[in-house]
């Protein structure tokens, strides 16, 4: 649902001018007028759109992977780095926004919902040791085999 | 956007059919692998084709933002989102 950047500039997902670095973001990014203007005045970042996720592309090539504590919101994103060969799945503090992710025939996964990766062959099936210890409450796990979440607070590379 | 979905080919593990990954980045062509009955099935909305998989992949979370729709594909087909 686009709320920020709702014109074409806004589309996801994004690239960088020059192709080599793409993102997905799900959700909302705050203070982004300001960091959107530091970031045009720091490196001269051009924005193709109004879209206040579009800052994570501007923010990671001014810093690299620190970039994730400059953003505050509520979120969850992965970034490809093609030069790199980095793939970054990151959320928010508070884990608002969902990130699930599991490795299925030599294919890292990764998913604002469970039922998003049975189209790549995935199949969920109960892990019932952590629904009887509530590991799917409290840790990674969930309440799949083999799908876990991306911490929240924390960036995965 | 308010569902967001990523595949990646992990190097020298990937299982994946090749003429699939391959069609993904330089054509329409992709084999179908056998898959469970009903809506897995052959004749189901899934195939192998990545950008085929990524579209079913969005269709199931259209529910968290049905506003827009887009995907990348690398050019070697081995990350998409």
């Amino acid at each position: 649902m686009e709320i920020n950047g709702l014109g074409p500039g806004g589309q996801q997902p994004f690239s960088n001018s020059d192709g080599t670095i793409h993102a997905v973001v799900n959700g909302e990014l705050y203070d982004h007028h300001r960091i959107r203007d530091e970031m045009t005045k720091l490196c001269g970042y051009k924005f193709k759109g109004g879209s206040d996720s579009e800052i994570v592309m501007a923010l990671y090539e001014y810093y690299g992977v620190s970039f994730l504590s400059e953003l505050r919101g509520e979120f969850a994103l992965c970034l490809y780095d093609a030069k790199k060969q980095l793939l970054l799945a990151a959320r928010d503090r508070s884990g608002i926004k969902p990130l699930f992710w599991t490795v299925h025939e030599g294919k890292l996964l990764l998913a604002s919902e469970a039922k998003a990766l049975i189209p790549f062959g995935w199949r969920p099936k109960w892990d019932v040791r952590s629904i009887i210890d509530k590991g799917w409450l409290t840790e990674e796990r969930t309440i799949f085999k083999g799908l876990r979440k991306v911490s929240s607070s924390s960036g995965r590379a | 956007m308010c569902g967001i979905t990523v595949v990646a080919h992990l190097a020298g593990r990937s299982k994946a059919n090749k003429s699939a990954i391959n069609g993904a980045a330089a054509g329409p062509k992709s084999k179908k692998r056998k898959l469970s009955n009903g809506v897995f099935g052959p004749n189901g909305p899934y195939s192998t084709s990545i950008e085929d998989q990524l579209d079913s992949s969005l269709d199931a979370i259209k529910h968290r933002g049905p506003d827009s729709h887009g995907t990348w594909i690398s050019h070697d087909g081995h990350v998409g989102m």
